[in-house]
């Protein structure tokens, strides 16, 4: 993973946002074979925020607030984020579960208590990984201290998802043959 | 000085092969069951798309993994019904000994009906709801399709050992189900992240006064309020659950007298009355009585949350010699086949047809977006999993929850009702 995350911030300024709001069933064309999402791209967290599939841009950093992704298990409600190309989600705190399937998609997501106060839609943001910290860029010297990974957490990161180091462990443990 | 370990650190240090363990480490733990569903094919999608090009390259254990041809089912569109055929491929690939494909009741439900989640155990599935198998004092909880690819293969997965609340239960609880209203309880007073990457023990005397059925509920329901683990001590009610049931030997865990809790609550049973989460979230609760006489549309009672026999028992001691209010569509589905055989030995489904409900088959329909779909304005007082916004179907529509009982005297009555007088009356 990069050393320094910077990007621009898409604030979301809402508590206990499940990820049934974030990724409604009833936008769900069938059941998943939809890789890209394409009939539910425009209504992701449209109950919060009308049109924000025409708003977010690669390498954004959404910034939200607390328990975020509580509820049901769907992994729609972090693919699209990777879908986007956002860089990270940086949350007041993160529902366990999304954040653990966060993790396994590749997709960073920091806890920042606070975090809502110090960025304005819009900001740079820069997730500092040597320091262990983030900034807004209009105010680089206050550095907020967020938790390091661990390296079983990094290791998966850097991979670039779960199905990834698992590709990379069957190639080690097994050998070539079940890989393309 | 070492302190002692909750229940959630003492299953986890076990997985982990350390002899302690404390919240806040971060382990490499070995798994002792994966429950995967038709989302597998998801899994198998994924891997192929991360260069695997047969899928997985092997199960780790043939007699850990429980694949169910669950969620939709009967298959409730085509592609639903190609996954099937899909996933019947994969489950004779891999050689799984625990494949349900054309019986299958709600997967957790079966996990527990089939003895496959057993105590001291850490069990993962891909679904939230995973977590409702600690009723029987394991650890487990909900993991997604792309981390249940590893697990698959590899029987492992990291884990961040949580801190721990212990929840003591006091009091007596009534003799009808009030498993739901505990945790609706719990929700509004302390908020829906009240247990945040938390693992919930349920202790105190008051336990041994819940039915499997209601622990079951409270420990599903532990999600809805954050849990990473909702975990029940042992018992001889646990006991005589798993006596005919589990297919393996287990051991039991207990929590040290020293253990390490984040927070401690008490919880008096016998000051519990039944509670409603209005529109749209399961915190938004309040007393039955601060929602009495709002008209409904339909009424449910199912899902892993509450689909057991006692939860469809009390419905139909509410219904016998009654009729559901004109209009109302009155939706029960048990949790399984094995729960749709008790109902029926019972009589339970002659007396809810009777009342001009519907018994419907096992599965998540009701409560997973599948089925019970809902119109623009109308309005659901439901005993099933969640009540977001749009969850049945139309996002103008409203969902209350509410435990069996609520939900089967407020369906006589059309509109939401205090259930109190019914239950005095009819369990007298």
């Amino acid at each position: 993973m990069k050393e320094l995350i910077r990007g621009r911030v898409i604030r979301m300024p809402f508590n206990d946002v499940s990820t049934d709001v974030i990724a409604p069933n009833r936008y769900r064309a069938t059941t998943g074979e939809d890789r890209e999402m394409k009939a539910q791209r425009p209504w992701i967290m449209g109950a919060l925020r009308a049109g924000l599939d025409d708003i977010v841009k690669p390498g954004d950093i959404f910034v939200v607030g607390k328990n975020f992704g509580l509820g049901s298990h769907r992994e729609t409600a972090v693919r699209i984020f990777q879908i986007w190309g956002v860089q990270a989600v940086v949350a007041e705190s993160a529902a366990r579960l999304w954040f653990r399937n966060s993790i396994a998609f590749g997709l960073p997501v920091f806890q920042l208590k606070g975090v809502l106060d110090l960025f304005a839609e819009g900001d740079e943001m820069e997730i500092d990984l040597k320091r262990w910290s983030i900034r807004n860029a209009k105010k680089p010297a206050e550095d907020h201290k967020i938790s390091e990974f661990p390296p079983t957490v990094m290791n998966i990161l850097d991979e670039g998802g779960i199905m990834q180091l698992l590709k990379k462990r069957a190639e080690a443990e097994l050998g070539n043959t079940t890989v393309a | 000085m070492t302190t002692g370990m909750t229940m959630a650190e003492k299953i986890l240090a076990r997985a982990a092969g350390k002899s302690r363990t404390a919240a806040g480490d971060f382990l490499d733990c070995k798994l002792d069951g994966i429950m995967a569903y038709q989302g597998f094919v998801e899994t198998h999608h994924n891997a192929q798309e991360a260069g695997l090009k047969d899928g997985l390259p092997k199960v780790f254990d043939r007699k850990k993994v429980f694949l169910m041809v669950e969620h939709h089912q009967p298959a409730t569109n085509l592609k639903v019904a190609e996954r099937g055929v899909l996933l019947r491929q994969l489950a004779k690939k891999y050689e799984l000994e625990h494949f349900y494909d054309t019986t299958c009741g709600i997967c957790h439900q079966m996990m527990v009906d089939k003895g496959h989640s057993l105590p001291g155990e850490l069990v993962v599935g891909t679904d939230s709801h995973a977590i409702m198998y600690g009723a029987l004092n394991c650890a487990a909880t909900g993991i997604g399709e792309t981390d249940s690819g590893y697990a698959f293969t590899f029987g492992e997965l990291w884990f961040q050992v949580p801190e721990s609340i212990q929840i003591t239960l006091t009091g007596t609880a009534p003799n009808w189900p009030i498993g739901k209203d505990i945790m609706l309880y719990l929700a509004g007073k302390y908020g829906v992240d009240m247990a945040l990457y938390k693992s919930i023990e349920f202790v105190g005397p008051g336990v041994k006064t819940l039915s499997m059925d209601n622990r079951f509920t409270m420990a599903d329901q532990g999600v809805e309020i954050g849990a990473k683990f909702t975990i029940f001590e042992h018992d001889e009610i646990t006991a005589a659950f798993l006596k005919s049931r589990a297919i393996r030997p287990f051991k039991t865990v207990s929590p040290d007298r020293d253990a390490v809790y984040a927070e401690k609550y008490t919880v008096d049973l016998s000051s519990i009355t039944p509670q409603v989460a209005a529109p749209h979230s399961f915190g938004n609760v309040k007393p039955v009585t601060e929602h009495v006489g709002v008209q409904i549309d339909q009424a449910c009672i199912g899902s892993c949350a509450n689909g057991r026999f006692e939860d469809i028992e009390i419905a139909a001691k509410i219904l016998k010699g009654r009729k559901v209010k004109g209009g109302v569509r009155l939706l029960v589905s048990p949790s399984s086949w094995d729960v749709y055989k008790q109902c029926m030995a019972a009589n339970l489904p002659e007396i809810i047809i009777d009342a001009g409900g519907q018994f419907l088959n096992p599965g998540c329909g009701i409560c997973a977006s599948n089925g019970a779909f809902m119109a623009p304005g109308e309005v659901c007082i439901t005993a099933t999993t969640r009540n977001e916004q749009g969850r049945m179907g139309s996002k103008d529509a409203s969902i209350f929850l509410a435990s069996p009982a609520t939900v089967a005297w407020s369906a006589v009555n059309g509109v939401i009702s205090d259930p109190r007088p019914v239950l005095a009356d009819v369990l007298k």
